[in-house]
């Protein structure tokens, strides 16, 4: 906690050491959790440089066995040889890059797109008065609550009527009004004190300006995590795109990747080469997003 | 703040348009299915409540007591909530390892990426890793048990222990992420002096942590709950499909993959509807039990 | 900068709006992979013979290619080919598909008389012809040489019988004595094959389950001893998982029920010497083995019954099976000597001797439903929950209460 002190502002030494122990002890757990939490992203790496060619596995022997098992817990992870063509492999076997730009367009996109109508629409919910606001609301979060399953073919019929099957179009309008957003910011904004948007009114501002200037301004960490939520929710999403689109032309990444699954089998080695590749985008964008938005979200009250 | 009508709609408006159109026509669709038979095909006929009647019915048994029309729709339904019941483990020790995360710790930064990437890396290949982990004869988690002394369930295989599997693979999943990011956030929020005062007291730690780090990160909890419920009730549909199909004799079969199997395997898509809005209705009233809890509960 | 960020959006979205590709003469749908690569190549091939059509071929990832096919046709979205496998019964019963019969009849250059009749009968309902299959899959005995060996056994004879192979499997199968865990599994199947005991799921008229009966308790029975007391038989899970070779190429299983689709990644990956025989004579001195199709059917509501045609014939004819050989049976009789050059030095002579004595799948139209079900009480009966008698008799009376909710799909025929 941000209280807490550096070790070497303790001028006790006992304390200090007793101090040093106790922050080892916790060290140590954490990369105790560290390490079963990484060890499926190693073994993808390990994978993703291992081969199925023949000539090469007659050489590398068992090892190139792609699952586990025991006994071969860590030497599995490791290729005897390394190969690291596989990542030049990926963009020669399917339109990797294509895909890649796809993912990318369409994430920044609705992402975008998210920010702006969720952030209003949040703040209407948390501030406007007007008649049936919570129950609107509560409507909202409610058709969080129905499988997607059952709307596949309802999408699908409603995107054909509207002419925009295989479009980047319906890949990207549709995600572009989240309920989940609209509620994470909701949260948000019931947080922010009232007397900065009280003052500005007394001024004469009106609630489009106190939007702009003063909320938007404040909201900057909550903007970030909700922006790294969309980002990641559309990176991930196959279900959506496997109705929506057909040519590989507007595949995303989920999508295209699994050219490398056959009905009873995949290419493993491509397979999990591809999908690093594909996860670096989220890294970065963490690793970007992750001093601004854990500076403070602050999820504000239920009550309006 | 009292604002005119034109205004709410300007903020309101592409939200609600958007939404109207691409969310709720689709499950409005979804709705009236719900009360028809329909096997993809043909054109559908309209049967009341039969889909519903079917599912969770009950009608008079032989013996003259009363049965479930459908007895297994009722295990689904109880498999789903007993996987739910992961949840509040996998939330409070997101917000223990914030915490952990929150500290002056050797390399942090790092630790919070790598808390992340569970919930990053997903796709077939990873739970087929899982399931070579469950794996009974050879496994890594009944080799690792064997060096204990434990001689290791059959995991996926057995009916009772198929789901705790699939609740330790989802609090894998699910412990890092976004959650720890939002507690992370939460927890810099607090205001130092009230640690400061009840240091003072000298309060010990787990005072201090249900007196006033349990309160104060309260709203995010509601929230990481909310979203979880209604997770957890789609949830385990991509687990059984890769993994499991289900079984062992239904023993993981969700709501989620239930649906999925009714509509797109066995063709029934009025019955996938109607099963989906029985899910809603349990989903929202746990929200809304959730809600009035929180209502109480929820400090801000 | 919020003002950039706007005028980006919008010249986003007006590119997203953008549809760029022409309307299609041909849609077809595939799985992807690689039969999807052999359907493009052969698409291609048809698109530079007839200027001026344009064929979009949709491909989807694996099991999701049914739920992608399902919702285009649900979605009457314009389809004209797509590609099926087993589950064709499932669309054919339904009416979703077209006779080709009368295509057949008015093309002169084409005759099927080059298909091995047997697999082209499961595509027929009376007069009608519901798809062209281009492969046969089916399942032979894939045995671990070295491990045979080890265990002094020779490899077996393709005339071997069920006593034969429990007997292999009980000397190659290895316990670790300290741990009591196996080292070596003797049998790793999907299951103990009821085929194997002259069994068939359903009845000879498809009307009712087949396996409660005397021999079908015997059996269950046997394969419950098979996993608890003589600790031989690994079963595994289903049939479509993707990691079902693992075990087999680990080398933790000797006898393996390797299947048409899996010679290619066998091929491959395995470090060891295999080799492969027809599963064993049954009870009833015959050859029963679980055999399926893939192959390719016309919508019924496609507007372009002849240039499809035209396509689907190349789909399924002798270019596109060549280009299949590594992983499915020709249909093509001719072929055969291929297929088996195909994966010389390696002996699939096995497969080819399959083709006489195959169980298929059944036709019918509840045939997901029904195998569900089974699969329900088998597992139930398996894990030692329920008897063999009750899982049987339970699985009689909802399997016979499904099938009778559908006609069968080749009925419907002398309906009006």
């Amino acid at each position: 906690m941000s209280r807490e002190r550096y070790l070497h502002e303790i001028r006790d030494p006992r304390q200090r050491a007793r101090e040093a122990g106790k922050r080892t002890l916790l060290w140590l757990l954490l990369v105790g959790i560290a390490v079963t939490m990484i060890y499926p992203l190693l073994w993808t790496m390990g994978t993703s440089l291992k081969t199925t060619d023949p000539a090469h596995l007659a050489v590398e022997g068992s090892r190139s066995s792609i699952f586990p098992t025991h006994g071969s817990l860590i030497e599995n992870l490791f290729p005897v040889v390394w190969h690291w063509e596989n990542y030049l492999l990926i963009f020669q076997e399917i339109p990797f890059a294509r895909y890649f730009f796809n993912s990318l367009f369409v994430a920044v996109c609705v992402t975008a797109g998210q920010l702006v109508s969720c952030s209003m629409a949040a703040y209407a919910f948390s501030r406007f008065q007007f008649r049936g606001r919570e129950r609107l609301f509560f409507c909202y979060l409610a058709t969080l609550m129905v499988p997607v399953s059952v709307t596949l073919i309802p999408t699908f019929i409603l995107l054909s009527l509207l002419g925009l099957i295989d479009t980047y179009f319906a890949l990207i309008v549709p995600g572009m009004f989240s309920v989940y957003g609209t509620f994470l910011l909701r949260q948000f904004f019931l947080g922010i004190p009232r007397e900065l948007e009280e003052a500005a009114q007394i001024d004469g501002c009106g609630p489009v300006t106190i939007f702009w200037r003063i909320i938007l301004p404040l909201s900057g960490p909550a903007l970030a995590t909700l922006g790294i939520f969309a980002f990641l929710g559309n990176w991930q999403s196959l279900l959506g795109p496997l109705i929506k689109v057909h040519s590989d032309e507007l595949k995303p990444l989920p999508l295209g990747l699994l050219h490398f699954v056959d009905l009873n089998s995949a290419n493993w080695p491509l397979l999990m080469a591809a999908s690093l590749v594909s996860i670096l985008p989220i890294i970065v964008i963490f690793l970007l997003g992750q001093r601004f938005f854990v500076s403070g979200v602050r999820l504000g009250g239920v009550k309006g | 703040m009292r604002v005119p009508a034109w205004i709410t709609a300007l903020f309101l408006g592409p939200n609600l348009l958007g939404f109207a159109v691409f969310t709720f026509l689709p499950l409005l669709a979804s709705l009236v299915l719900a009360f028809y038979s329909w096997d993809l095909f043909g054109s559908p006929e309209f049967v009341g409540l039969r889909n519903f009647y079917e599912l969770i019915g009950f009608q008079l048994s032989a013996k003259g007591g009363v049965e479930a029309v459908n007895p297994r729709f009722w295990y689904y339904v109880y498999n789903t909530l007993f996987l739910m019941l992961g949840l509040p483990v996998s939330i409070f020790g997101s917000l223990i390892l914030a915490g952990l995360l929150n500290r002056r710790l050797y390399g942090r930064h790092f630790f919070r990426l790598i808390f992340f990437i569970p919930s990053i890396i997903s796709g077939v290949g990873i739970f087929l890793l899982w399931k070579w982990i469950f794996q009974p004869d050879y496994g890594l988690l009944n080799h690792a048990l064997a060096a204990l002394g434990i001689d290791g369930p059959r995991w996926l295989e057995s009916i009772r222990w198929a789901k705790p599997a699939l609740m330790l693979m989802q609090f894998w999943a699910a412990v890092g992420g976004m959650n720890v990011v939002l507690y992370l956030a939460a927890l810099q929020n607090i205001n130092p002096e009230l640690y400061e005062a009840a240091e003072v007291d000298g309060a010990r730690w787990w005072h201090q942590f249900w007196q006033i780090t349990w309160p104060m990160v309260s709203p995010t909890t509601f929230f990481i709950l909310i979203m979880g419920i209604i997770h957890g009730f789609q949830g385990g549909f991509e687990a059984a499909y890769v993994m499991t199909r289900g079984g062992p004799a239904g023993a993981t079969t969700t709501l989620g993959y239930y649906i999925y199997e009714t509509g797109f395997a066995f063709f029934y898509m009025g019955r996938a509807s109607a099963a989906s809005w029985i899910l809603f209705l349990l989903v929202l009233a746990m929200s809304w039990v959730n809600w009035k809890v929180s209502e109480k509960q929820v400090h801000y | 900068m919020k003002q950039w960020l706007m005028a980006l959006l919008v010249a986003c979205l007006s590119v997203a709006c953008h549809r760029q590709t022409q309307e299609p003469t041909l849609v077809v749908l595939t799985p992807g992979g690689a039969l999807g690569k052999a359907t493009r190549e052969v698409v291609e091939a048809f698109q530079a013979d007839h200027p001026g059509v344009h064929v979009q071929l949709i491909t989807s990832p694996g099991k999701d290619y049914y739920v992608k096919s399902l919702t285009m046709l649900a979605g009457r979205a314009h389809v004209d080919l797509l590609w099926l496998g087993q589950g064709f019964g499932l669309f054919a019963g339904r009416n979703a598909l077209r006779d080709l019969q009368p295509l057949l009849d008015r093309d002169p250059d084409f005759s099927l008389g080059g298909y091995h009749p047997e697999v082209l009968e499961w595509y027929r309902y009376g007069k009608r012809l519901y798809g062209i299959p281009y492969g046969v899959d089916l399942q032979v005995i894939a045995y671990n040489r070295q491990l045979l060996e080890a265990a002094g056994v020779p490899p077996p004879r393709s005339d071997w019988k069920l006593s034969d192979m429990i007997g292999i499997a009980r000397k190659v199968t290895q316990y670790d004595p300290r741990t009591g865990r196996p080292l070596v599994m003797g049998l790793g199947l999907e299951s103990l094959d009821f085929r194997y005991y002259g069994l068939s799921l359903l009845s000879e008229d498809r009307r009712r389950f087949g396996l409660n009966r005397e021999v079908g308790r015997e059996w269950l029975h046997h394969h419950l001893s098979l996993i608890y007391d003589d600790r031989i038989l690994q079963q595994r899970g289903s049939l479509e998982s993707m990691d079902r070779l693992t075990g087999f190429l680990n080398q933790q299983v000797a006898l393996f029920d390797l299947a048409t689709w899996d010679l290619p990644e066998a091929s491959k990956r395995a470090l060891f010497e295999w080799g492969a025989v027809p599963i064993p004579l049954g009870r009833t001195g015959k050859r029963a083995a679980w055999a399926s199709s893939s192959g390719f059917c016309m919508v019924a509501r496609t507007r372009q019954p002849d240039l499809a045609w035209k396509l689907l014939k190349r789909l399924t004819g002798a270019e596109f099976q060549r280009r299949m050989l590594d992983r499915s049976i020709p249909t093509l009789v001719s072929l055969h000597e291929e297929f088996r050059a195909a994966h010389a030095p390696r002996n699939v002579d096995a497969f080819l001797e399959t083709l006489n004595g195959m169980d298929p799948t059944p036709r019918i139209i509840p045939l997901q439903e029904v195998e569900a079900e089974w699969h329900h009480w088998m597992d139930r009966a398996l894990l030692r929950e329920i008897t063999p008698e009750e899982a049987l008799e339970q699985a009689e009376s909802h399997i016979n209460r499904i099938l009778a909710l559908y006609p069968l799909p080749d009925e419907e025929e002398e309906m009006p």
